[in-house]
């Protein structure tokens, strides 16, 4: 096992979920290899923060607001009762009633229904004039979506990462070849690199940044090398 | 708002003993509209719904989602056709709708201070003198997604299989969320995790 498979592993090896052979690799590298022995430590640590933290208490008046959101949805609810009923007795007293004055009947009706709910609408909370939705999950395809878009977001944030050390590990030995430099081209250089680091920083994530990201570190491996060959003898 | 609170008018009452009532005579009982076992079923689940918005949503949002979760509770019961778990149920809901603020506040976010976000601090570097507080302060930085799962796998202690009912994912999804969170938060606690070591510092 080596380091990549140890960090791939180490949840299921905390978790208990690796079966014994597992398990005895993962300890085995854990025995040889210090760093991944401080990656299980800080995972154990984590995992023993989280499980102890202090449980958020409900505020004292949470269940009075839920209980009165819910008086006040029950009392929406007998209006709408209302007016079904009312709509349900009038269609019952124009069925007898020939077709075409149905017809009319029925546009009064709602002329009426309009009336009735323009005059019951607001005393009822803005909350509650929405429909009440049903209390499904969250449609599959949305929760996909969402997995995805994190999971974007979660690579571009590890591409910045990496980038920003190669940048952190490319810039003192740029700096170190600019030092032998002329003023006028180490002020060229100057210029040049924060150029190059403003295209990062306004570059929207994605693409268009990973090239800024690649145009700076070029440039600056472009320079450090310059720092290479002068220490190999060949310019 | 001036509407009678629930408990204020008569209401059928059965014979509960409050403590022995399992799940289906509680939602039979809620159904009916009885505020002794509305009462009860939200003592029952206020600290897990309300820890869970507090913790996705933080303590702006979180007692404004609880109420909202606990009305859907309770409108939604008579739709409730237990092929899950009652809690199982209550949680999902919850993770819904503090997701979906959780969505809100990111646009919010977005549309308000977008250029403050690339140039802010990482939030954990100061050192706080509880780690609780920096893994809550580093919380905070995950994607929403990823809070949801680690508050109830890790926070909660529920297992993947409850997780994916909850998340409505597949285990091996959430095993994967799971994984990512916990890497994410190493790194944003990087330090504060080091320098704590556990005692003896031995692999486990």
């Amino acid at each position: 096992m080596n380091c990549r498979q140890l960090a791939a592993q180490v949840d299921g090896y905390l978790d208990g979920d690796l079966d014994e052979v597992g398990a005895s690799a993962c300890r085995g590298h854990l025995r040889t290899c210090a760093a991944c022995r401080d990656l299980a430590d800080q995972q154990t640590r984590l995992r023993a923060a989280l499980a102890e933290l202090p449980p958020a208490e409900p505020p004292a008046h949470l269940w009075a607001a839920i209980d009165a959101r819910v008086g006040a949805a029950e009392i929406a609810d007998s209006r709408r009762g209302a007016l079904a009923t009312g709509w349900s007795r009038l269609v019952a007293w124009l069925r007898p009633v020939a077709w075409p004055v149905a017809m009319v009947g029925s546009a009064g009706a709602i002329a009426l229904a309009v009336v009735q709910l323009r005059d019951a609408a607001p005393s009822q909370p803005l909350a509650l004039r929405a429909p009440v939705i049903a209390p499904a999950a969250a449609p599959p395809v949305r929760l996909a979506l969402r997995d995805a878009l994190d999971e974007r977001a979660d690579l571009e944030r590890e591409a910045d990462g990496r980038f920003r050390q190669v940048v952190s590990e490319l810039l003192p030995l740029a700096r170190a070849e600019v030092a032998t430099w002329s003023a006028r081209r180490a002020q060229a250089f100057a210029h040049d690199l924060e150029r190059r680091e403003q295209a990062v920083l306004v570059a929207s994530p994605g693409h268009v940044r990973e090239r800024a990201w690649h145009d700076l570190t070029s440039y600056l491996e472009r320079v450090a090398l310059g720092e290479q060959v002068a220490l190999g003898g060949g310019r | 708002m001036a509407s009678t609170a629930v408990s204020d008018i008569p209401r059928p009452r059965a014979d509960l003993a409050a403590a022995a009532m399992d799940d289906a005579t509680l939602i039979a009982a809620c159904r009916r509209g009885d505020a002794r076992a509305m009462e009860l079923l939200y003592h029952q689940y206020k600290r897990r719904v309300f820890g869970l918005c507090h913790r996705i949503v933080g303590p702006v949002d979180a007692e404004e989602v609880a109420q909202e979760v606990f009305v859907r509770v309770f409108r939604g019961l008579a739709g409730f056709r237990g092929d899950a778990q009652l809690g199982t149920w209550i949680y999902r809901l919850a993770v819904n709708c503090a997701l979906t603020q959780a969505g809100k506040q990111r646009r919010r976010q977005e549309v308000g201070d977008d250029h403050l976000e690339e140039v802010a601090a990482p939030p954990v570097a100061s050192r706080d003198p509880r780690l609780s507080r920096r893994v809550e302060a580093a919380m905070a930085e995950l994607p929403a997604g990823y809070r949801a799962i680690l508050v109830l796998h890790d926070v909660e202690g529920l297992s993947h299989e409850e997780c994916a009912a909850i998340m409505d994912c597949r285990v091996g999804t959430s095993k994967s969320q799971l994984h990512k969170a916990r890497m994410r938060m190493r790194e944003l606690l990087g330090p504060a995790l080091a320098a704590e070591r556990l005692p003896g510092g031995e692999a486990p």
